[in-house]
């Protein structure tokens, strides 16, 4: 007997032909987009549409056109959902005149919990974001970094499936920079999903390697770091090679026909390709044959940066 | 899903944010604006109302001081966080949107209410130290009108004075009952018109203070005056002859009238927005609203 076929996975966005414009202004043009789970980083420069993209996806506002689905439902009109993922918005306003502990628990009562769950939830977050300290301060006190922890606190304190972090490292200092990829992680780890947006490639490199490449509103590439990587290969690579005989090697080089472009310095060599796997295919020949003694050999298109700014600039 | 815990959570809310924040105080210095003016004219002026508590009720408070606390303390209950962008958290809990928006009016209109009151009890305790006095003999009085006799807006007058002198009335029980329910209610509908403002159109308190413009001082000054709640209300209580007839009470030779008060009643809104618009640009106000 054959066994029943498995049912098919939603994924849990499913962005279809979504566009939203404020007046003349397109945020997001035709995103299509779906995304499994796990910890999935939200790239892209300042005014790219990530917040535009979060704020369709979290349901606060509607596509002007095409679909936003989460867990399989409307984003938009749906509260339920709200059970299931948590928020932290990227702007910086609180209830100021309450304490962190308040604003939590306020939070939390606006979801139904009774008022002991609600504070057992709050001190639960509250020390998962390392913010117990502080948290019976009045919020008009806190630091940037204080009220970067509430936020995600407020975000989490109903133990969500999905967490969406709208530049949660924006303005904050390395200690808590770290504490909060580190959080991220964790949750990732966890089986939890994380959507969390940046514009800082490093930050997001040091929490997932699932990326999603936003840029002037359209979604330029997304999936794992590595297959993304792979499409650098269709733009032209730099390649660039330490020698003490840099003029040599550049002749040598120079006449090979995946070189498109060459720079030379005092003690390096610096080339563009096309065909990078080609040309890495015969580069080890080409040296041996030389006799060129080459000390080192570095790709400075080989991290997120590269690959972000050969997709943006494409 | 259930509504209720959301809407009560977002009622404290407002109700925290509106007695944490400084507009009780604001609201109180405008309202104390009434027992001022109240004492200025009972002690001050001899010359003065008849019942100074009841003619500045009617005819600053109600009209003027009280549209404007509305406009104060009701606009931002709901705009002010939509403002600032904490409004975020709250649309982001399994709550319906209108739950929300009613327990923040629930948390504001109320407390408002109440700060309402406060002025006209501190005017009633004040016109009560003023005593009803008589003129002396031989010289002649104002006395007010019957308030019985509907239409009599004109005082009765006895022989030709050279120089009248009013006859003080001390406001009664029935006079305070009918005040206070005449704010609360008149507070209630200003209130809630000025928060709709704040969930429904930018720049709030632009569009609100052009409401009132439009409908205090230019429609105030037609003889086709806009007949809202408030100002049915204050017919009713103070028995003043309403000049033009409720369009319900449409009898066709009213029917003109009617129409131009019940048309303009519906403009009202539309030509506040579009002051509103003109006031800070209209750029810039759609700007704002996106």
């Amino acid at each position: 007997m054959n066994a029943p076929a498995p049912a098919p996975a939603i994924p849990l966005v499913w962005f279809e032909h979504v566009t939203r414009w404020y007046g003349q202004v397109v945020a997001l043009r035709d995103v299509s987009i779906p995304i499994a789970g796990g910890v999935v980083g939200l790239l892209g420069p300042n005014g790219a549409g990530k917040t535009t993209f979060l704020r369709v996806l979290t349901g606060t506002m509607p596509p002007s056109q095409g679909r936003a689905l989460l867990f399989g439902l409307p984003a938009f009109g749906t509260p339920d959902l709200y059970r299931r993922i948590g928020y932290c918005p990227d702007h910086d306003n609180f209830f100021e005149f309450m304490t962190g502990r308040e604003f939590v628990e306020t939070l939390l009562g606006v979801h139904g919990f009774g008022s002991k769950d609600r504070r057992d939830l709050a001190a639960r977050a509250l020390d998962r974001v390392k913010a117990a300290d502080f948290a019976d301060r009045r919020v008009f006190t806190y630091s940037k970094g204080m009220r970067q922890r509430l936020k995600v606190a407020q975000a989490l304190a109903h133990d969500p499936e999905l967490l969406i972090l709208d530049e949660p490292l924006n303005g904050v200092d390395p200690l808590i920079r770290r504490d909060i990829i580190e959080l991220v992680r964790e949750l990732g780890r966890e089986g939890k999903s994380v959507i969390v947006s940046s514009h800082v490639l490093h930050e997001v490199e040091a929490m997932t390697p699932n990326i999603v490449l936003i840029h002037k509103g359209r979604v330029k590439a997304y999936g794992n770091v590595h297959e993304i990587r792979g499409l650098i290969d269709r733009h032209p690579h730099s390649i660039r090679l330490t020698t003490p005989r840099a003029r040599d090697l550049a002749g040598i080089l120079a006449r090979q026909p995946d070189v498109s472009e060459l720079v030379i310095a005092p003690d390096a060599v610096t080339i563009r390709t096309p065909a990078p796997d080609r040309f890495y295919g015969a580069l080890p020949a080409l040296i041996l044959e030389s006799g060129i003694e080459v000390h080192e050999l570095h790709s400075p298109d080989d991290n997120l940066d590269a690959v972000f700014r050969y997709l943006t600039e494409a | 899903m259930n509504a209720i815990p959301g809407l009560l959570a977002s009622a404290r809310l407002a109700l925290r944010q509106f007695l944490n924040g400084p507009r009780k105080w604001l609201l109180l210095l405008l309202g104390a604006v009434f027992p001022g003016i109240v004492s200025i004219f009972a002690f001050a002026v001899e010359h003065g109302p008849v019942n100074p508590f009841l003619q500045i009720f009617d005819g600053i408070y109600l009209s003027v001081i009280l549209l404007l606390m509305a406009l104060l303390g009701a606009t931002s209950g709901f705009s002010g966080d939509a403002e600032d962008g904490t409004v975020i958290y709250l649309f982001t809990r399994p709550c319906p949107r209108w739950a929300i928006v009613a327990g923040k009016w629930l948390g504001t209109v109320p407390p408002l209410v109440a700060i309402s009151l406060v002025p006209v009890l501190l005017s009633f305790l004040l016109a009560q130290h003023v005593p009803a006095d008589s003129p002396p003999p031989g010289e002649a009085a104002i006395r007010p009108a019957d308030p019985g006799a509907p239409g009599t807006g004109a005082p009765n007058r006895t022989a030709a004075p050279p120089r009248p002198r009013n006859v003080h009335e001390t406001p009664g029980a029935r006079d305070l009952a009918l005040v206070s329910f005449a704010t609360a209610l008149s507070t209630v509908e200003f209130g809630t018109l000025f928060f709709a403002l704040g969930v429904l159109v930018g720049r709030p308190y632009v569009v609100g203070l052009c409401y009132s413009v439009l409908f205090e001082l230019i429609l105030g000054l037609t003889p086709f005056k806009m007949w809202v709640l408030s100002k049915m209300l204050r017919g009713a209580v103070f028995r003043i002859p309403t000049p033009v007839p409720r369009f319900w009470e449409g009898a066709l030779e009213n029917l003109p009238s009617a129409l131009v008060s019940s048309i303009g009643l519906a403009l009202v809104p539309l030509g506040s927005i579009g002051l509103a618009m003109i006031v800070v640009g209209w750029k810039s106000y759609l700007a704002k609203s996106d």
